[in-house]
């Protein structure tokens, strides 16, 4: 229950703190600048490779925009903004699921391809897997709820 | 805590209403008090139609939550796999068609060395496949070099590796490859290959799988390629290199050594090095 009590302030807590990693990431792709690393990993390896990129656009980019996303939905679903907060709540979940995924497939990169681990890459992994586990326990939580109310 | 509590007294709600309670009662606390027998019938008829229909509707709504959660999974997964697929679609249309492979005579090639063993100049470039000084170098300066002085047989020219930290790991990747042509006899076609692909701004352009597919482009034996880039099986030479390197206090590329005398390439750039070739032709009495 106290998970529960607790989800909003900790979905908003990890989705800034993606956004803070993302920006840095983002900060540091766009002005060509080196990542600090604190000697864990090769961050540059990572962020200089192919890979980094999506259609022209940097991955980094790519992940802030969806972290301002999960922000942005999360506020509409929290106050439930014109009544939008249910299809919030799906967008929240789908946008963490693309993430979640999305991730597992660069950490699949940087461990057997790139072969080069990004401390920061796995950090934004951890906190979009852990925004999708939130977003799972709501959705799940919220139809319980609906079904008793019905 | 409380819940249990909650659900704990729940039970005893009936029993307390006691005799009021209608034979065949179910326990609700909504049909414990009715006041005669035939409105109250049809009261809990309608009352269990009303909560059939509830139940049925809770059961839709229920089902239709789990059809919306499901199509949404459905279609993130999808779009994830879209995402995957063009970007490597992206990534494997990354390298372009081979140069043309060189022309140099098979008897002025030594593994990375070209000229012949006995001419009387030297040249030593310390290069990184990543590096787009190292790539103009190759595709400027050095062509002149071969075509005046490596094949009129004045020049030996000699490729050592130094993939700069910044670069790797493609680069490291990139100099195993070359080392890996160079024992099936093609180190200066994956040389220019390399320098055709890589040292761009993006200077991590290599990947294993992306070297696998310039080889098998370049036509070469990619069994024996791909078993030799995966173990890195020439790391050894590309190591010597680079602790040749660090011995001559060298950890810029390309830096060129004419006769071991280093060239000043910032002082006097790239043409100094065509100008320290012709300074110690001239001193070998071949000017």
């Amino acid at each position: 229950m106290s998970v529960q009590r607790w989800r909003p302030r900790l979905e908003l807590a990890l989705t800034l703190a993606g956004i803070g990693i993302a920006g840095y990431l983002s900060y540091v792709k766009l002005f060509g600048l080196k990542p600090y690393c604190a000697d864990i990993g090769n961050c540059d390896a990572v962020q200089s490779s192919p890979y980094a990129e999506l259609f022209g656009i940097p991955v980094a980019v790519l992940g802030l925009g969806a972290y301002l996303a999960l922000l942005a939905l999360w506020w509409v679903k929290q106050t439930n903004w014109r009544n939008l907060g249910e299809l919030a709540r799906t967008g929240f979940f789908f946008v963490a699921l693309v993430g979640v995924l999305f991730s597992a497939y660069l950490t699949y990169l940087e461990i057997w391809v790139i072969r080069a681990i990004c401390p920061w890459c796995v950090a934004s992994a951890v906190v979009l897997t852990l925004l999708f586990a939130l977003s799972l326990l709501e959705m799940v939580s919220a139809r319980e709820d609906q079904a008793l109310a019905a | 805590m409380a819940q249990k509590k909650k659900r704990d007294r729940t039970p005893n709600v009936p029993r307390d209403t006691g005799p009021t309670a209608p034979a065949g009662s179910t326990g609700s606390t909504k049909q414990a008090a009715p006041k005669s027998g035939q409105p109250s019938a049809a009261k809990a008829s309608q009352s269990a139609k009303k909560s059939s229909a509830a139940m049925s509707q809770r059961e839709r709504k229920r089902r239709q939550q789990w059809i919306i959660t499901a199509a949404v999974a459905v279609a993130a997964v999808a779009l994830v796999a879209l995402l995957i697929v063009l970007n490597n679609r992206e990534r494997s249309q990354a390298s372009g068609t081979p140069p043309a492979p060189s022309t140099l005579p098979a008897d002025l090639i030594s593994w990375s060395t070209k000229g012949r063993a006995d001419a009387p100049v030297t040249v030593t470039v310390f290069s990184d496949f990543e590096c787009p000084a190292c790539k103009s170098f190759a595709q400027g300066i050095e062509k002149q070099i071969e075509e005046k002085y490596v094949l009129t047989g004045k020049v030996r020219y000699e490729y050592k590796h130094l993939p700069l930290p910044q670069h790797n790991p493609g680069a490291n990747w990139a100099a195993n490859a070359a080392e890996c042509a160079a024992d099936q006899g093609r180190f200066w076609d994956m040389h220019a290959y390399l320098f055709q692909e890589g040292g761009t701004a993006l200077s991590n352009n290599f990947t294993q799988g992306r070297l696998r597919d310039m080889a098998a482009a370049l036509g070469l034996d990619t069994a024996k390629f791909n078993d030799c880039l995966s173990r890195e099986q020439f790391g050894d030479r590309v190591q010597a290199d680079v602790r040749e390197a660090r011995r001559l206090n060298v950890n810029s590329t390309p830096t060129v050594f004419v006769n071991g005398q280093r060239v000043d390439i910032a002082a006097q750039g790239y043409q100094g090095v065509i100008t320290a070739i012709e300074a110690a032709l001239a001193a070998a009495g071949q000017g």
